[in-house]
Formats: C-alpha cells, structure tokens, sequence
C-alpha cells in the first residue's frame, strides 16, 4: 500500500506514450539478440565498455545459452513490468503543482513578464529572464525549494520572467526576428523604464539564451550583463553528419508544419526521447520502487509535468531552428540575421557570464562554450549538473544558483 | 576453483552493459549512430542464420 488513492487525475505521459513504450521494449528485445555474441565474444562493444565486457563475457561463459536467455527474458519481464506500473502510478498521482502566480507586469499576445520581486527595493538588481520558447517557463519557480527565481528573489534581486504562453493568432506566423524584436525587445525596455536606478541583467536559459545573445547585440546600452545558460551556439558540434541531414532535410520539417501548421509537443518530445532510448525504462522503474508518499515521488511527478507539458514552436522558428541553426548552423558562422543585422557575439562587449553545465545530454557542452570564445572577455562557469538538474536538482543551489548570485552581485 | 556466478546477477549486469552501450550509442554523433545500426544489422544477421538452422530439416531441424 502506496497510501495514495488513485486520483481522478489522468495523465498522458510520459509523451510519446508510445516512443517510450517501444524503446524500452526494442532496448530490452536487443539485449536478448546481443546475448549469444557477448557470450562468444564477437560483439562489438564501445572501447570504453570492454573492460567490463569482457568480465561479464566470462561469467555468461559458465552458463548454456538458453538458461542465459530464460533468465533475462524473467529480467525483461521484471523491469518491463515494473516500469508499465511506475507509469501508471505516474498518470494517476494526485501531485498537482500549486505555486502562485505572480504579477504580470507587461504582456503582449501570449507572452507574460511575470515579476517574481514581490516588496524589493527599485534599487534591486533585476534579472530579466528568457527560458525556451519549447518549455514552460515555471520549470524556474517549479515547487518550493527548487525555485530558481525564489532563490534569486531571497536573495535581494528581482527575477523578471518571459513566460511565452502557448502561441495564439497572434504569434502563429511569427519568425524569431518578431520574437526577438516585437516581443523580447520592447518587454526589455518596459523592464528598464520600470527600474531605471537597478542594473539590469539579460539572462535566457537553453534556447532563450540564444535569444537573449541576440538581445543583447541590439541593447548592449540598456544592460549590465548578459548571462546565457545552457544556450546552444554552434549547433554543428556534437552532432554529426548523418544526424545534421536528418535534421536538417526541409522535406521532413516541411510535410510536417504543412500538416500541423506548428511543431507539435510530441514531435518535439520525440526528439528528446531518441536521446537515450533507455530512460523511461529506467526512470519509471525506479518511480515504480519510491514511496509515493514522500517528497521524492512528488518532485519526480513535478519534474515528469514540466517535461510533458512543452509547447508547439510555430512554424516559422520552427523552419529557422532547424535548416538556418541545427542545419547551415548560421549563428556560429555569424550568418543569421535579425532583421538584416547580422549577429556576432563578438560585438557584444558587455560583462558576459556563459554557463556550461558539465554533464548536459541535451545541449552539448561544446556548442554552448562557443559562446564564451566568441564573446570578449566572457566569463564561463560550469556547474556540475545537467541542463535540467542545473536548475531544479538537488544541489542547484550550491551551482547554479550560488554562480548567479554571486556575477549579479558583483557587477 | 571458482564458484559459479548467480546467473540472475549475470544476466543484470549484461542487461545493464548493454543499455549503456544503447545509450552510448544514441547520444555520439553520426559514427556512432553508424556503429548502432551495423550492430543491429548483425544481430538481425545472427538471429536470422540461428532460426534457419534450427528450422532446417536438413540440419535437424526443430522436429
């Protein structure tokens, strides 16, 4: 007994329902056809894993076959079964997030700022923050205790935060140009008009801090520093030249917007999933053990929302993330423009804080650090964590956060 | 002599070897991918000769 009725809560996720399920079940049904050739020897293991192939080689050598394959047929069985029971303990969990709104404070379309500075002074520095336009913004405030924007708040500076909403009629036929300098852009200047006596950071988290590289080029006089958090520069690196033509190739992209009209969440989600084919077998497994009680089991329903919860990219950035950035990879060879001006972080002069997480699997680290070797005098911080962990996990506050407050204060 | 291992912890610690080398895998760039994809071309390759022995009546089939 969990102590947890099942709830009249019914999620969908994890999303694709069906990737996940298939992967996990294709990651298993390929251990069993890999078994006989780790057994003899003739698989083909990662150099790095052959140490300890080798070993696991000598123990299967002392079993027949066909006991080997019973056996982890009853293991599959029992992860299998074990993960379908952690995603249904998932679905039904009553774990709802209840943290407040704040005030909004300027707003256009479907974009909010939200001003997380509740009584602090007009002195206070202000952090004007820009998440990703595929994530929901309260990934930054996600439940008390793993609230970036509180921590920074406590701490005596006033987090401002986009929060992009879902993309209405006004924003269905947007290009990053009208993100940047229709919405971001005049937003930037109501922040500052607002608290003219505090400095003002730019900061953007993932993809908002590409935006916020931008941003910055056109309002370098209007800032203190920019920060850019995990934010993919050059998009060539860690991928390679298979995974850039299928990326990239404008036929896939363009039957797919012509279908949906936007990106949808799932094909997005697709995408992340394909990063380790394993991940829901292991994650849900390991949901399926916890106390469904304990808080632990509730930053995990917490956490598995948020990623659930994405947002389609209109077509438009959708077409530019993909053939002009994961394609042509236009920002590290200074080729994209913004409304006819080009944008090269080396024209950015400002004091510039570029963060790397060590461990990022969704980012990698190479194509963010571009962005502390373009930029003058950049200072990079890299917090043990990864791009998700940097700003919620456990020991956030002691990286990330920590690294924040202490450039803010120092400027 | 040494003791035969526990086959349960056996076949865990392939199944956890493996997963790390699907994963491995799925996260390098394109060698890697290109590396994935011939494994599972030899697995399919294996698996395939291993069922037409064991249904070959010439080869003594599965009668």
């Amino acid at each position: 007994m969990t102590g947890i009725e099942p709830s009249s809560i019914l999620r969908a996720g994890p999303r694709p329902l069906g990737l996940h399920l298939s992967l996990s079940t294709l990651s298993f049904g390929s251990s069993l056809g890999a078994l006989s050739l780790a057994k003899n020897g003739t698989l083909a293991w990662l150099p790095e894993l052959q140490e300890e192939a080798e070993k696991i080689q000598a123990q299967l050598g002392q079993f027949e076959v066909a006991e080997l394959a019973l056996a982890l047929g009853d293991e599959g069985q029992r992860l299998l079964s074990q993960m379908m029971s952690g995603i249904k303990k998932y679905q039904t969990h009553p774990y709802l997030r209840n943290m407040p709104t704040p005030p909004t404070v300027w707003s256009k379309g479907s974009m909010s700022l939200f001003d997380y500075g509740g009584a602090l002074s007009e002195t206070a520095p202000v952090v004007f923050l820009v998440p990703s336009l595929i994530n929901r913004s309260y990934i930054l405030d996600l439940m008390p205790g793993r609230s970036f924007v509180a921590a920074l708040a406590d701490a005596g500076i006033r987090p401002l935060l986009v929060d992009w909403g879902t993309p209405g009629p006004d924003e269905k036929e947007y290009g990053l140009d009208n993100y940047l300098l229709d919405v971001l852009s005049p937003a930037l200047d109501f922040a500052a008009e607002s608290f003219p006596k505090a400095p003002l950071h730019l900061a953007g988290y993932c993809m908002g801090g590409t935006l916020a590289t931008a941003l910055a080029q056109f309002k370098q006089d209007k800032i203190a520093s920019l920060i850019t958090i995990a934010a993919p520069w050059d998009f060539h690196e860690g991928l390679g030249q298979s995974a850039r033509a299928i990326i990239s190739n404008p036929v896939t992209w363009e039957t797919i917007l012509q279908t949906y009209g936007e990106l949808p969440v799932d094909v997005i989600q697709s995408l992340f999933a394909n990063l380790d084919p394993n991940l829901c077998l292991n994650k849900f497994s390991l949901f399926d053990q916890m106390v469904q009680t304990e808080k632990r089991a509730e930053t995990f329903v917490a956490l598995e929302d948020w990623l659930n919860d994405g947002i389609p990219l209109v077509k438009n950035v959708a077409y530019s993330c993909f053939i002009e950035w994961y394609g042509e990879n236009r920002p590290a060879l200074c080729k994209w423009l913004v409304r006819g001006e080009v944008i090269n972080p080396e024209y950015i002069t400002i004091p510039s804080m570029i963060v790397v997480p060590r461990s990022d699997r969704i980012v990698p680290p190479g194509s963010a650090r571009a962005l502390a070797q373009k930029i003058p005098n950049a200072s990079l911080v890299t917090p043990p964590s990864g791009h998700i962990g940097m700003v919620v996990g456990s020991s956030a506050s002691k990286g990330l956060w920590a690294n924040m407050l202490q450039w803010v204060s120092s400027q | 002599m040494s003791q035969k291992p526990d086959i349960k912890a056996t076949v865990n610690a392939f199944f956890q070897l493996w997963q790390r080398q699907v994963t491995l895998l799925a996260q390098s760039p394109e060698q890697r991918a290109e590396e994935l994809v011939s494994e599972s071309k030899r697995i399919a390759e294996y698996l395939k000769a291993e069922s037409d022995r064991v249904s070959d009546p010439d080869t003594g089939g599965t009668q």
